[in-house]
């Protein structure tokens, strides 16, 4: 409300073509114009990334007054606006320019749209068409450039690049990535590596949409391929992390295609990280769960409700154990504790994890009772970053690259004490410099945001922790105090490092104005997040000038709505293991949960003693494999439900398209369940419930739980006004000959139960609702028709309606007097110097950091890519006592495992500090003991081979997966020419 | 769809590490640009010249060395390195020819100046002769247009050309070049 307010103040009155407009004066000329949705063509600048002028094709004629005739040509994205203005787009000299300026462009771009993977959602096709050039007049040769291989994620065909630098401005100067440059000069300008391989960036899939033409295409989408006017598409939520990106997925012949970024103003803006554009692959993979197990199937059409009550019968009144997931829907999740009762639920967290969750609880209940937690937009408007024990490029790589953009406001606000307005980006950035707001960060391992540090401790969780509580003693101290503490042993015990961080932090804090913490669970660290709780409390109190932001990220989708389903009853995988054991519980339903808390020795206890495992699940899993009952469950392109993100923000994601059957929702197999096991027994008995009937979509299903119990939140849900999007476009090809190999009357579309979208191209325009399935507006076929859907540039989406959050009131009568038990904190590693133990900790994996995406067959090859060695970071001092060399191999052993990685050397890590890459050990998030003994010239060619076999056994996966999907589209007579696209 | 071995890229990881490769001169001129420039990387035009003086070229390995030292991704300084046409990065002959090709030579018989070079040393843009002595290269407009056609070699600005002439001059050259030895 209050954004709106002031840019209400801010607007000013500028004429276009004689009609008065009001236009934010804060921003450019080109986005005042694109405001008004009027049509401006435009190629280098963009809504985040600013103006630099290099492309001249948003010309348009700026009159002195009413009385000036003639004009002069400016282009609108480097003009800055004043009241009163009088421009022009239709005169016929800016007309002219542009359309010359395009065809100066044509003069070298290739006549390939047929077969280029942009073609029909191309930004350069639009402006094309928008300038009028619609005749080629250049008949000469066409300049033409050799194409790199840039990985598996993104294609690359330079003669389709119209030199508009968009690419190297998202890449090098948003994303601060290294390995991408621009060469050459004049009409010989090659953007890409400086040599063939994998770009390193967590961003680099961005650059598909940034590009305005075909020169960097989603090179899984290639192979796979469809044109954007042919996809079949929903609006969804990321599921590969907590930040709760909004995505939109295509579909076309019944399988997935590909996601691309959907428009959030206060969450991801205009960009995703990659795996959430290519995580997705694993709804494709070979690993997919089709078929039930353990039921007999009575109809030969589908699984019926009888069927499942059938194989449950013996199981009738029975207690059981329901172990929710952090990436299953909130739904199924809540679902679930209410049918096995809140004593016998457990999270899938061991005791650690339990001690981790209840501080977790503590410091949202203590800090975000009345407030929110800051929105990425807010920030990236943060002015001070405290970030502790994360790798978030790996974890949340969308709130690192906030993190990046908040970095700037300190050259930014020097621009703007020079005039120069945030928009003017290449002069920004030259009025920056290297300067940087400040940013400080520890955590066990180098991350990428280390760069933009002023200065980074690399230190143990434990150690974190005291520096994190020295700094409370410190601020809370007054200066005579202070200068006492510094001479006590307790201060002089910290390394002159540590000292100088407490201090630096102290002082830059005093001085932000929107300063802001940032830590999280991935250490399962409870003792960490406790000291930031300490630390919050401190702060409160404190007179500091500005009130202290906190962001907490946990890891999975999902992880606060399960959070939030955590109570003191809930049990740990420990006492599951216990009440299995003691045949307390009949037996299990795994929902969506892949059990890594438990070791194998602990699952086949596990397996041994239960009676029954019911598992719903998408995809094979270790726990799948060992289950009675299989249920297929939907994946997230297949079903409907709500994901709570990091700030508790509860959002849908919407079906995408029916999935083949027996395949059905979580919640949907819960209530089979539910009915089948008639749990009367369970704790819910005294509540006088309705007798339970099919829930058939998710308003019957909230109708359910908001009928029965008092926990659920209430969610206002746009769609009860029921305006029946379409899911298809207006021009979707070949709908009604789609399935005429089978029958040539055209089949019913399918329904959608929920009542929200339509699989048909007939419903409602798709922005008609908060939640577009797709964006389009007339004469924009690419993503940037988004312009047409805010209020004003990069503002709020026109149909907006706020978001409903979760309670964090955890606070429990009983937990007052539970504290966090001493037992399971001390299972968090403690002093390594005195273990005198190597301790290793994960850096983090974009494609292997969170369990669905790692399925997906390009990021195993990104995981096992050739291209670098697994490496161990060990500290110089160490390396030297053991009389090793950097570049060594050596054989890492730990946990029954052993593998072998490159030895390097950082100084800044204590002694018994290790961090590295490596793929066997990434999930021991909290330290691993590790053992290294060296290893043979021979062994490590041999590894190297064993290496390269495996990479290879990965591609062939990924070849047939390919092969499969194309199979599966032979049963429609409608097809394009098996191949795909030359970009693939 | 088999899936063949050979295509794989292999298991090649180059890293160069600059005190290995860089002479311990060219590592000192390169610090005294860096000690006079406000960032490391703004010596990197400055590193690509005094390299390409001792070695007459810029190789990928001296490429990777000046990144290494500068502490700068090698793919921005390959954009300097590309951006200059006096940088090179191929190997060149030791004496680069670069021929004024823009208008004003056009119309004063550039034409004719490049068929004589052409035929002359046998060679075309971009190439070197057998003999590692001369290389052609293009040029757009070395300022020199009232006294077109021009070409410039090492540090030399040659002009008012004619196909005679510029024979002279290139015969000069390579005898020039005999006599040292």
């Amino acid at each position: 409300m209050d954004d709106k307010n002031i840019s209400a103040a801010q607007k000013v009155t500028v004429y276009i073509d004689n009609i008065a407009y009001q236009v934010s004066k804060e921003n450019n000329l080109l986005a005042g114009v694109l405001s008004q949705k009027l049509n401006l063509p435009y190629f280098c600048w963009h809504p985040s990334m600013g103006s630099v002028g290099a492309c001249r094709q948003c010309a348009v004629t700026q009159y002195q007054d009413e009385n000036d005739t003639r004009g002069r040509l400016v282009m609108a994205c480097m003009t800055s606006v004043s009241d009163g203005m009088r421009i022009s787009l239709q005169d016929k000299d800016s007309a002219k320019f542009r359309e010359q300026v395009i065809g100066a462009m044509m003069t070298n771009h290739p006549h390939d749209c047929p077969v280029c993977a942009e073609g029909g959602e191309c930004h350069l096709q639009d402006m094309t068409v928008m300038t009028g050039h619609s005749v080629r007049d250049y008949q000469g040769t066409k300049r033409t450039f050799n194409n790199q291989y840039l990985g598996e994620l993104v294609g690359h065909e330079m003669n389709r690049c119209i030199t508009c630098y968009r690419c190297t401005r998202f890449y090098n100067d948003y994303a601060g990535g290294k390995d991408f440059g621009v060469y050459g000069s004049k009409n010989q300008v090659y953007f890409g590596r400086q040599k063939d391989g994998t770009l390193a960036s967590e961003f680099s899939g961005n650059l598909v949409e940034v590009c305005p033409t075909g020169v960097f295409t989603n090179k899984v989408f290639s192979a796979h391929y469809t044109r954007k006017w042919d996809l079949q598409s929903a609006p969804s939520v990321c599921a590969h992390c907590s930040v709760g990106c909004n995505t939109s997925i295509g579909e076309r012949y019944g399988s997935v295609r590909r996601v691309m970024n959907r428009y959030n103003y206060d969450l991801n803006g205009y960009f995703l990280c990659d795996r959430g554009r290519y995580g997705i692959g694993f709804v494709n993979s070979a690993q997919r769960i089709k078929k039930a197990q353990g039921i007999n199937q009575t109809s030969p059409e589908k699984l019926t409700r009888l069927d499942v009550s059938r194989a449950l019968a013996h199981f009738r009144d029975k207690r059981f154990i329901g172990i929710g997931s952090a990436r299953a829907s909130l739904e199924a999740n809540f679902y679930l504790k209410q049918i096995v009762g809140e004593d016998n639920f457990s999270a899938g967290y061991n005791r650690q994890q339990m001690a981790v969750a209840k501080e977790y609880q503590q410091l949202l209940s203590d800090n975000f009772i009345d407030d929110k937690m800051l929105s990425l937009r807010e920030i990236e408007q943060c002015d001070f970053i405290l970030l502790v024990g994360e790798d978030l490029t790996k974890t949340s790589p969308r709130i690192a690259l906030a993190l990046r953009q908040a970095c700037r406001n300190s050259g930014i606000e020097k621009a703007a004490s020079m005039g120069v307005a945030s928009w003017q980006d290449s002069a920004v950035r030259t009025i920056s410099g290297k300067r940087n707001s400040p940013f400080f960060a520890m955590q066990p391992m180098a991350t990428k945001l280390d760069e933009l540090t002023e200065q980074c401790l690399l230190l143990a969780p434990d150690d974190i922790e005291q520096v994190m509580l020295a700094l409370t003693t410190v601020l809370c101290l007054t200066d005579n105090e202070k200068s006492n503490y510094f001479h006590q042993e307790e201060w002089q015990a910290f390394t002159f490092e540590q000292q100088s961080f407490i201090n630096k932090v102290i002082s830059a804090l005093a001085t932000a104005k929107k300063p802001l913490i940032v830590t999280g669970d991935s250490l399962l660290s409870a003792k960490i997040l406790l000291a930031t709780n300490k630390l919050m409390a401190c702060l409160k109190n404190q007179a500091t000038p500005s009130k202290v932001n906190l962001v907490v990220l946990p890891s999975a989708s999902n992880s606060i709505g399960l959070l939030s389903l955590i109570d003191e009853k809930s049990i740990s995988s420990e006492q599951v293991l216990a009440k299995v054991s003691t045949k307390t519980v009949a037996g299990l339903i795994c929902l969506e949960q892949e059990l890594t808390v438990y070791t194998n020795e602990q699952l086949t206890l596990l397996r041994e003693h239960a009676e029954v495992i019911i598992v719903l699940d998408h995809s094979e899993s270790r726990v799948s494999q060992l289950a009675d009952i299989v249920l297929p469950a939907a994946a997230i392109s297949e079903g409907n439900g709500h994901f709570v993100n990091y700030q508790g923000r509860i959002q849908r994601f919407s079906q995408v398209h029916a999935a083949a059957l027996p395949i059905l929702d979580s919640w949907k197999w819960l209530s089979y369940i539910e009915k089948a096991l008639d749990f009367s027994i369970s704790n819910q008995a005294t509540l006088q419930r309705k007798k339970a009937k099919p829930k058939e979509n998710l308003a019957e299903l909230h109708d359910y739980f908001s009928e029965n119990f008092t926990l659920w939140p209430t969610l206002k849900d746009e769609q009860l006004e029921q305006k029946f999007v379409a899911r298809m476009t207006k021009r979707a090809s070949g709908r009604t000959s789609q399935s005429a190999n089978f029958s040539v009357h055209e089949a019913k579309v399918v329904e959608d139960k929920d009542q929200h979208y339509r699989f048909s191209m007939e419903g409602n325009k798709p922005n008609a609702v908060k939640n577009m399935p797709f964006t389009w507006a007339p004469g924009w076929n690419s993503n940037q028709s988004i312009n047409h859907h805010q209020v004003e540039i990069q503002g709020q989406l026109s149909h907006y309606s706020d978001d409903v959050y979760v309670s964090f009131n955890f606070t429990r009568e009983s937990d007052k007097n539970v504290a966090v038990n001493d037992d399971t904190l001390a299972a968090v590693i403690t002093d390594l110097t005195a273990k005198k133990t190597l301790t290793y900790f994960p850096q983090g994996c974009l494609f292997q950091g969170e369990w669905q995406s790692a399925l997906t067959a390009e990021f195993q090859l990104l995981a096992h890519s050739l291209e670098k060695n697994p490496t161990l970071y060990l500290s110089t001092e160490f390396v030297e006592s053991q009389g090793w060399e950097p570049g060594q191999w050596l054989n890492v052993s730990a946990d029954n495992k052993s593998c072998f990685a490159q030895l390097k050397c950082n100084n800044e890590l204590p002694q018994y500090l290790v961090y590295g890459n490596i793929n066997d050990f990434v999930d021991h998030k909290s330290g691993l003991s590790i053992k290294l003994t060296e290893v043979s010239e021979a062994d490590v060619i041999q590894y190297q081979k064993n290496r390269q076999t495996h990479y290879q056994h990965l591609k062939v996966i990924q070849q047939n997966t390919l092969k499969q999907l194309k199979i599966s589209d032979q049963h429609i007579p409608i097809r394009f020419v098996a191949g795909g696209l030359d970009d693939a | 769809m088999e899936y063949n071995v050979n295509t794989m890229p292999p298991i090649n990881i180059v890293t160069i590490d600059y005190k290995q490769y860089l002479s311990v001169s060219e590592i000192s001129s390169i610090e005294h640009e860096v000690s006079i420039m406000e960032t490391r990387e703004a010596a990197g035009i400055e590193a690509l010249r005094i390299v390409q003086e001792q070695r007459g070229w810029v190789s990928d390995e001296s490429l990777y060395a000046i990144a290494d030292l500068l502490n700068m991704p090698e793919a921005e300084l390959e954009g300097v390195a590309t951006f200059y046409n006096l940088i090179y990065r191929q190997e060149v002959g030791q004496f680069v020819i670069h021929l004024c090709d823009s208008i004003a030579c056009h119309l004063t018989g550039y034409q004719q100046i490049y068929q004589a070079i052409n035929t002359h040393l046998g060679i075309g843009y971009g190439q070197t002769t057998g003999d590692k002595k001369f290389t052609f290269l293009s040029n757009v407009c070395l300022g020199g247009c009232d006294k077109a056609p021009t070409m410039i070699i090492g540090k030399q600005h040659y002009q008012q050309l004619t196909p005679e002439n510029v024979i002279d001059i290139l015969n000069d050259l390579a005898s020039q070049e005999s006599e040292h030895d």
